[in-house]
């Protein structure tokens, strides 16, 4: 999970467990969390909330904040509903201030090994500091530049196939209508262009598959303006209405992707590369998972803002 | 069928409206001449005495605008007599003759009232009232009194006796006339009685004032029934011979009755008292009174002893009227009525002295349409013989009396035009043609080429400058933003919790009244931004300045004008002669060029105003609003609308800078840039060369300002002088 202090990390891995159930339905598929992450995401998720119980809302959670140390990885088991997990997901949640330039070199590298790491990246971007004021506080807030740069040293040499979901939260605003979303689109592009210019770069352009899957991660909250108190940026948001709840939109993609992206993996025949091997091997198990996994990334959007910059072979239906 | 007689006067009448029309643009075209000619008459005086030239000097003498100027004057005076007469609703006859002839009598049987409103009889002092008479079938008899005001007495009354009696200067006010009695009749007039009875007249009027000058003060006529007449235009009463003095007080008594006789229509009667008596002096009055008030003239004559022969009075009398009525046909606007009378009136049978002056009427030099033989006493003589043959008449000939009058009018307008219009011909050339152009153009052309050359490198310059700004924010454009943003927060029309509520209970529904609210805030904000128009027209006004500096530092073209920015380029554009297209339309387009809050930025704000419309606003209230509820709603919306119109605004901040830059490069393209344009700058220079290069062109001794100031008052009176501005009665019928 990778973004910048602030811009709605947890909330958006709070949101998609919590809707996980709801958006599903029928399919016999269950994400189950482990008892730390289960209490953490429990307590964000009465955050989130109760952000819905005033008219006016800062529009986010408490960012995370801490050493290193602290950064939580969140496991969840996946698999059928009543049964043991066949297959654990682990959610590294990392605070977003260890993108700042002050930050000792020791954290930045911690992000790097992450990346590697990690089959996926879900980097979260804050949309009213992408959209508004012609995009006046996107650098201070989004910190395109340093995880692109993340991105460059993480990825070199890069021997397995990654996913990149691009996921704008806080983006009520922007998903009004077709032309909206065309809008916002088009501001990811130009204001990511040099990340995105990096993954369809020769080396990468096989490897990396890059989506962009918006979330309304409140649903009941809309961006309303900024306002400039002594030069600094207070975003302002209110309810959609005075008595909305709690309905965030769309939490459900990214993870939808990502399965996507796994069960593509799984079906691809490159045995040269080890980690398709292992997945291979964990999923040959079970039909029947594998099955239930196909069943859910049907579910991925693909109009309006939802849009596979590259690699459809990774993520092609 | 046939018309009645009531409709055929209305048939003229109609034809008059239409000719009045006409006549008012003649006027109108006769007072454009006159100014135009008066202006000439000025500049004819201020070029004489600045012109170094005897030659030219001697030539602008020969030319004599003042008789013109009398001559153009006089026909004025007719003309504005034309329309009145030609607007009037009725046809009048104007009853003249010698006191005791029948004048009154003939009226009396005309109007059917009698002694009490129309005074006569022998005997009867002549007053001088004027009295009309109209025929207004089915009201009772009623009278009209119109006094004269405090000026008008004296000028029309009192003024005219002191000039024939050359008594001096007439008093200025009436405590001046009441408190000196006017100084003793001169010598030369005292031996005759006409002049000694006038000079008693002036001073009854003097000392009765006390009994009539409330009347001269009170601003309303007085409405009179019919037998009270009388007591406002006699001296005394008929019967009682109890004294009246109102009468001096009034200027003219308008009397309303019905006419006894059948199908008359809109006839008026005009007594003309004293018109050839001695005794009076305001004879002057009458003459104005005939000339524009009068159609037919009905002359009344008395044959008696010992005057039983045309005379010497009956022709000045006839004289007097028909010149009064100079512009009409005179022999069919009048008849002469003699009157006969029978053995049972005082005078006895006149009948022998009514056939004697019938026969030798031809030999009377009194041209007439008609004499009528008829006694004025007798109604039924009066009808048939009278009235009947007069309105048969009128009916007959008015309309080409009407039309012989207004052409009398025209043809001397005509003369008038070729008079003006040769005399012009001839003080055009007064000037000369100038002196030889080889001995100034070189020095033009030195001068010419430095001139493009500075205006070039000053206008270039500043396009340079605008260039390299265009992306620059407009200080003054943004300084109106500010304001505007901060008076949308400051003054936000968002209503107290408490008013809320009460307007909740006023309206019926929350849902009612926060559709008002959000209605009466938008426009509220709206208004707001209207101020912004202010700043975009100052910044471009301030780009105009800069191009108009340039204009007059670089280009010399501040003589030319006093004026500054738009106004100044619009005053070159006027001057620029016509056939220079592109560098007129350079000038006009800079000129008009504006920058508007509805043209650039109202569309841009309006789409965030739809926040704060009910239909359009994505902020609905809930199934159970509260006054809070909406307050919050409002201040959310409110706030939004503010940020989203601030954003757009700021998105235009560089707007002014470029349209600065479009525009003045757009004017210096047709100015400098477009194919032939340095001639159009030539010929247009050489024109005014004189104003541009005043001390080189001026000691070459050319004059070339007066003589251009000259030709262009002369122009103008051409212009005025236009032939075919006098066509318009001449097409008529």
């Amino acid at each position: 999970m990778l973004g910048s202090t602030g811009v709605g990390k947890t909330s958006l891995l709070a949101a998609m467990y919590e809707q996980f159930s709801s958006t599903v339905g029928k399919i016999d598929l269950q994400l189950t969390p482990d008892m730390e992450s289960s209490a953490i995401l429990q307590e964000r998720l009465e955050e989130l909330q109760s952000l819905s119980d005033e008219f006016e809302a800062r529009g986010g959670v408490q960012a995370t904040e801490g050493e290193p140390s602290d950064l939580r990885t969140f496991i969840f088991g996946l698999g059928r509903k009543g049964q043991q997990p066949s297959l654990q997901l682990n959610f590294c949640d990392y605070p977003g201030g260890y993108h700042l330039s002050k930050s000792a070199p020791e954290r930045k590298q911690h992000i790097r090994d992450l990346l590697e790491e990690c089959v996926a990246a879900i980097v979260v971007i804050d949309s009213p500091a992408l959209m508004e004021k012609n995009g006046k506080y996107h650098h201070q807030i989004n910190k395109p530049q340093q995880i692109t740069d993340a991105f460059k040293t993480a990825y070199q040499d890069l021997q397995t196939p990654k996913l990149v979901i691009l996921a704008p939260v806080r983006c009520e605003k922007y998903m009004q209508s077709e032309k909206d979303a065309t809008h916002l689109i088009s501001k990811i592009k130009s204001e990511y262009q040099s990340l995105l210019c990096l993954f369809s770069s020769n080396a990468l352009l096989s490897k990396v598959a890059t989506v962009v899957t918006p979330v309304q991660t409140l649903g009941s909250v809309i961006f309303s303006r900024v306002e400039e108190i002594d030069e600094i940026p207070h975003f302002r948001f209110r309810k959609t209405s005075y008595d909305a709840r709690y309905n965030p939109q769309d939490s459900d993609q990214p993870l939808r992707y990502l399965l996507r992206f796994l069960l593509k993996l799984h079906i691809s025949d490159n045995r040269k590369l080890k980690i398709l091997n292992f997945i291979r091997d964990l999923f040959g198990m079970d039909q029947h998972l594998i099955r239930a996994l196909r069943e859910v990334s049907m579910g991925c959007k693909t109009t309006g803002a939802f849009i596979i910059l590259q690699g459809n072979s990774w993520l092609g239906s | 069928m046939e018309m009645s007689r009531r409709e055929q006067i209305d048939v003229i009448l109609d034809k008059r409206g239409s000719l009045a029309q006409k006549s008012e643009k003649l006027l109108q075209n006769t007072q454009n001449l006159n100014s135009a000619l008066q202006n000439l008459f000025v500049c004819h005086k201020s070029v004489i005495s600045q012109i170094r030239d005897d030659q030219v000097v001697d030539k602008l003498r020969e030319f004599d605008l003042g008789q013109i100027l009398e001559e153009v004057e006089n026909e004025l005076a007719i003309l504005s007599k034309l329309i009145p007469r030609f607007s009037r609703q009725t046809l009048n006859i104007g009853v003249v003759g010698h006191a005791g002839h029948g004048k009154s009598t003939l009226l009396q049987s005309l109007s059917g009232l009698k002694d009490d409103a129309i005074p006569s009889g022998s005997g009867a002092h002549v007053t001088g009232t004027l009295c009309t008479i109209h025929n207004t079938p089915g009201s009772e008899p009623r009278g009209k009194i119109l006094y004269h005001t405090e000026d008008s007495f004296l000028l029309e009354v009192i003024a005219p006796y002191y000039k024939k009696l050359e008594l001096g200067k007439v008093p200025e006010s009436l405590e001046e006339f009441e408190d000196n009695p006017p100084p003793p009749l001169p010598n030369r007039f005292a031996n005759f009685s006409e002049f000694k009875a006038m000079y008693g007249h002036l001073e009854e009027y003097r000392t009765q004032l006390y009994n009539y000058r409330d009347k001269l003060i009170q601003s309303n006529p007085d409405e009179v029934v019919k037998n009270k007449i009388r007591e406002y235009v006699a001296q005394r009463d008929a019967d009682t011979k109890q004294s009246y003095y109102l009468y001096r007080a009034v200027k003219r008594a308008e009397i309303y009755c019905e006419f006894p006789y059948p199908d008359i229509g809109k006839i008026t009667l005009i007594d003309t008292p004293g018109l050839g008596d001695t005794g009076l002096a305001n004879t002057e009055q009458l003459i104005n009174l005939l000339s524009q008030d009068v159609d037919i003239v009905l002359f009344v004559r008395l044959p008696k002893l010992p005057r039983y022969a045309w005379d010497s009075e009956d022709v000045k009398l006839y004289d007097q009227a028909k010149s009064a009525m100079m512009d009409l046909p005179f022999n069919l606007c009048s008849f002469m009525i003699l009157n006969r009378t029978t053995t049972d009136s005082q005078l006895n049978d006149n009948w022998t002295a009514c056939e004697e002056l019938k026969d030798t009427f031809h030999t009377s030099h009194i041209d007439v349409a008609r004499l009528i033989l008829a006694s004025c006493a007798d109604h039924e003589q009066v009808g048939k013989l009278i009235l009947d043959d007069v309105l048969k008449h009128m009916i007959k000939h008015m309309p080409s009396i009407d039309l012989h009058y207004s052409r009398n009018i025209q043809s001397r307008l005509v003369r008038l035009n070729e008079r003006v219009s040769a005399e012009l011909d001839k003080i055009t050339t007064a000037f000369g043609t100038g002196i030889s152009k080889e001995s100034w153009y070189p020095l033009f052309v030195r001068l010419f080429n430095k001139l493009w050359m500075d205006l070039n490198v000053g206008l270039e310059g500043l396009l340079r400058e605008l260039r390299s700004q265009r992306k620059v924010e407009d200080d003054s454009f943004k300084e109106e933003q500010v304001k505007a943003v901060q008076a949308c927060k400051s003054q936000t029309g968002i209503p107290t919790i408490n008013e809320i509520e009460i307007r909740r209970d006023s309206e019926g529904s929350f849902e009612i009244a926060y559709n008002k609210y959000l209605h009466e805030i938008r426009s509220c904000l709206s208004g707001h931004f209207l101020g912004l128009d202010f700043g975009l027209k100052k910044s471009l006004e301030i780009i105009k300045a800069r191009v108009v500096t340039i204009l007059k530092e670089k280009g010399n073209l501040g003589t030319l004008a006093e004026a500054n920015g738009s106004d100044f380029l619009l005053r070159i554009a006027e001057i620029i002669p016509d056939e220079l297209k592109n560098l007129k339309l350079g000038f006009q387009i800079l000129a008009d060029f504006e920058l508007s809050y509805r043209g650039l930025i109202q569309h841009r704000i309006r789409k965030h105003l739809d926040r704060l419309t009910p239909d359009e606003t994505t902020l609905k209230l809930s199934k159970s609003p509260s006054a809070d509820e909406i307050d919050k709603c409002l201040r959310a919306l409110h706030s939004e609308v503010i940020y989203e119109c601030e954003n757009a605004l700021s998105d235009l901040r560089c707007e002014p800078s470029e349209a600065a830059y479009a525009i003045v490069e757009e004017f210096i393209d047709r100015i400098l840039r477009a194919k032939g344009v340095k001639d159009d700058w030539q010929v247009f220079l050489e024109k005014v060369r004189a104003d541009i290069w005043t001390q080189e062109f001026d000691q070459s001794g050319e004059n070339l300002k007066l003589r251009t100031e000259w030709l262009t008052a002369v122009k103008h009176a051409r212009i005025a002088n236009d032939p075919k501005l006098i066509d318009s009665i001449i097409d008529a019928d």
